[in-house]
C-alpha cells in the first residue's frame, strides 16, 4: 500500500509542476518551490516502511524542489536558480519559526488536538532543524554541481542525475544525522540514510521526463 | 505569552512577504501567496486566546496572503487574478491530497508515537479546507476589484489597501465561518467568532499597509 501512496504523490507532484508551468511559466516554478518547501518540511516528520526501507516521506516534495531548480538553471540561467534557492530557504525558515510558535502557544481549554500538536513538534524539533540545515546545503550543492556538469555535458538527464546524487546523499546524511543520531543504533541510522538516498534517486529519475518536456516548451518571458 | 508569540508571527509573515518580493519580484509574491494559504491551512488546527479573543491560528498568514495579492494588483494590474485564484485553489487541493496520503501511509514501527501524533494532527479537516478555499477565492476576487477600482480613481496605496482589506476580510470571515461552523454553534457564539476573527484580520491587514508601501517603493 505504501508503494502506491508513493507513486500517487509522485504523479501529483509532476502534475503540479506541469500545471503550474502551463499557467505561469517561470513564475510557476517558484510557486511549486514555495508549496513543496512547506510540504517537504511537514512530511519529513513521518517515517513509513516501503519495501523494507524506513523512508522519510518528505522526499517526493523535496525532489520536486530540485526538479524546479534544475529547470530554472537549464532554461533561465543561474541567477533565477539562485533566486529560487534563496526563496526556498527563506520560506522554509519562516515555516520552521511559525510551526515552532504553533507548538508554544497556550491553547484554549476546549482545544483537544493542541496537546498532540505540541507533542509532535517538540519531540521532532531535531527533525525540523535537520530539515532546514540539509535543505540549505543540498539545494546549494545541487545548483553548483548541475552548473558544473552542465558545462561539460549539455544533457538534462546527466546533469540532473549526477547533481541529484550528490545533493540527495548530502541531504540524507545531514537530515538523518541531525534528527536521529544517538537516538537509534548505527545500523538503523545507516538503513534510514541508505533508504532515503535510494528512493531519492528513483524519484529524481522519474522527474526527468517533465524536465525534458518543459525544457522543450517555448520560452516565454 | 500568546500575545507576544502572535506579534512575532505577524512580524515573521511581513518579513517573509518583503523578502519574497525583494528577492524574486512577481514570482516571489506568487510563491508567498501559495506558502501563506498552505501553511495557514496546516496551522489553523489549533485555537488560542489572544488579546481576550478566541481565534484559530493562521490568521497572520491568511491576512498576509491578501497583502501580497494587493501588492500584486498594485504592481502588475488585475489581468492575472483569475489565474492566481485558480493556482491558490489547485495548490490547496494538492497540499490536502499530500497530507491525506501522508497521514494514510502505514506507520513505520520505528517511531510509533510520533507517527500517530502526525496522523492525528495533519489529517486535513476537509470541511475546513473547502471552506477556506471557497472563502479565500471569493474574497480575493472582491479584494482585487476593489483595490483596482480605488487605484484607478485615486492612486493612493493606503486608501486602496485599507478599503480592500476591510471589505475582503469581512467577506472571507462571513463565508468561512458560515461554511465551516454554522451548524456547530448557536448564533451568539457564531457572531462572537466572526467578530474576533474579523477584528484581528482587519488590524493585521491595516498594519500591513506599511509593508505594501515599503515594497512598492522597490523597483
Amino acid at each position: 500500500v505504501n508503494v502506491l501512496f508513493l507513486i500517487l504523490t509522485l504523479l501529483i507532484s509532476i502534475f503540479g509542476i506541469y500545471i503550474s508551468y502551463l499557467f505561469f511559466k517561470k513564475d510557476g516554478l517558484y510557486i511549486i518551490i514555495g508549496l513543496m518547501s512547506i510540504l517537504a518540511m511537514i512530511l519529513s516528520l513521518k517515517i513509513a516502511n516501503i519495501y523494507g526501507f524506513e523512508i522519510n516521506i518528505g522526499i517526493v516534495p523535496f525532489i520536486s524542489i530540485l526538479t524546479c531548480l534544475g529547470i530554472l538553471i537549464q532554461k533561465y540561467g543561474l541567477k533565477d536558480a539562485k533566486n529560487g534557492f534563496l526563496l526556498s530557504v527563506f520560506l522554509s525558515f519562516t515555516a520552521f519559526i511559525i510551526i515552532f510558535l504553533t507548538a508554544r502557544y497556550i491553547p484554549t481549554v476546549t482545544d483537544i488536538i493542541a496537546v498532540n500538536v505540541e507533542d509532535l513538534i517538540i519531540t521532532n524539533i531535531r527533525v525540523l532543524v535537520g530539515f532546514v540545515v540539509s535543505l540549505i546545503v543540498s539545494e546549494y550543492l545541487y545548483i553548483y554541481v548541475y552548473r558544473l556538469i552542465g558545462r561539460a555535458f549539455d544533457d538534462i538527464f546527466i546533469s540532473n542525475t549526477l547533481a541529484g546524487i550528490c545533493s540527495s546523499l548530502i541531504f540524507s546524511v545531514i537530515l538523518v544525522a541531525i534528527s536521529y543520531a544517538f537516538k537509534f543504533p548505527h545500523t538503523t541510522i545507516m538503513t534510514l540514510t541508505l533508504g532515503r538516498f535510494l528512493f531519492s534517486l528513483f524519484i529524481l529519475i522519474v522527474h526527468v521526463p517533465i524536465m525534458y518536456y518543459i525544457d522543450r516548451m517555448k520560452k516565454v518571458k | 505569552m500568546n500575545e507576544l508569540l502572535f506579534i512575532i508571527e505577524i512580524v515573521m509573515c511581513f518579513l517573509a512577504l518583503s523578502f519574497s518580493y525583494k528577492n524574486s519580484k512577481k514570482s516571489g509574491l506568487l510563491a508567498f501567496m501559495i506558502f501563506a494559504i498552505v501553511l495557514g491551512n496546516v496551522v489553523s488546527i489549533k485555537t488560542i486566546t489572544v488579546f481576550n479573543l478566541d481565534v484559530s491560528l493562521g490568521i497572520p498568514l491568511y491576512t498576509s496572503l491578501f497583502l501580497a495579492f494587493n501588492m500584486y494588483v498594485q504592481k502588475y494590474g488585475k489581468e492575472d487574478i483569475l489565474k492566481i485564484i485558480s493556482m491558490v485553489v489547485i495548490s490547496s487541493i494538492i497540499s490536502s491530497v499530500f497530507l491525506i496520503v501522508g497521514t494514510t501511509y502505514e506507520n513505520s514501527e520505528m517511531i510509533t508515537n510520533s507517527n500517530s501524533f502526525f496522523n492525528r494532527v495533519f489529517f486535513p479537516n476537509m470541511r475546513l479546507v473547502f471552506s477556506s478555499i471557497i472563502s479565500t477565492s471569493i474574497a480575493m476576487f472582491v479584494a482585487a476589484n476593489i483595490y483596482f477600482s480605488i487605484k484607478k480613481e485615486q492612486n493612493t496605496i493606503w486608501v486602496s489597501n485599507v478599503f480592500s482589506i476591510i471589505v475582503s476580510q469581512f467577506i472571507d470571515t462571513i463565508i468561512f465561518i458560515g461554511l465551516s461552523s454554522v451548524l456547530d454553534f448557536d448564533p451568539k457564539t457564531l457572531l462572537s467568532i466572526c467578530m474576533s476573527r474579523y477584528f484581528l484580520r482587519m488590524i493585521i491587514g491595516i498594519l500591513g499597509t506599511v509593508v505594501v508601501y515599503r515594497t512598492s517603493s522597490i523597483d
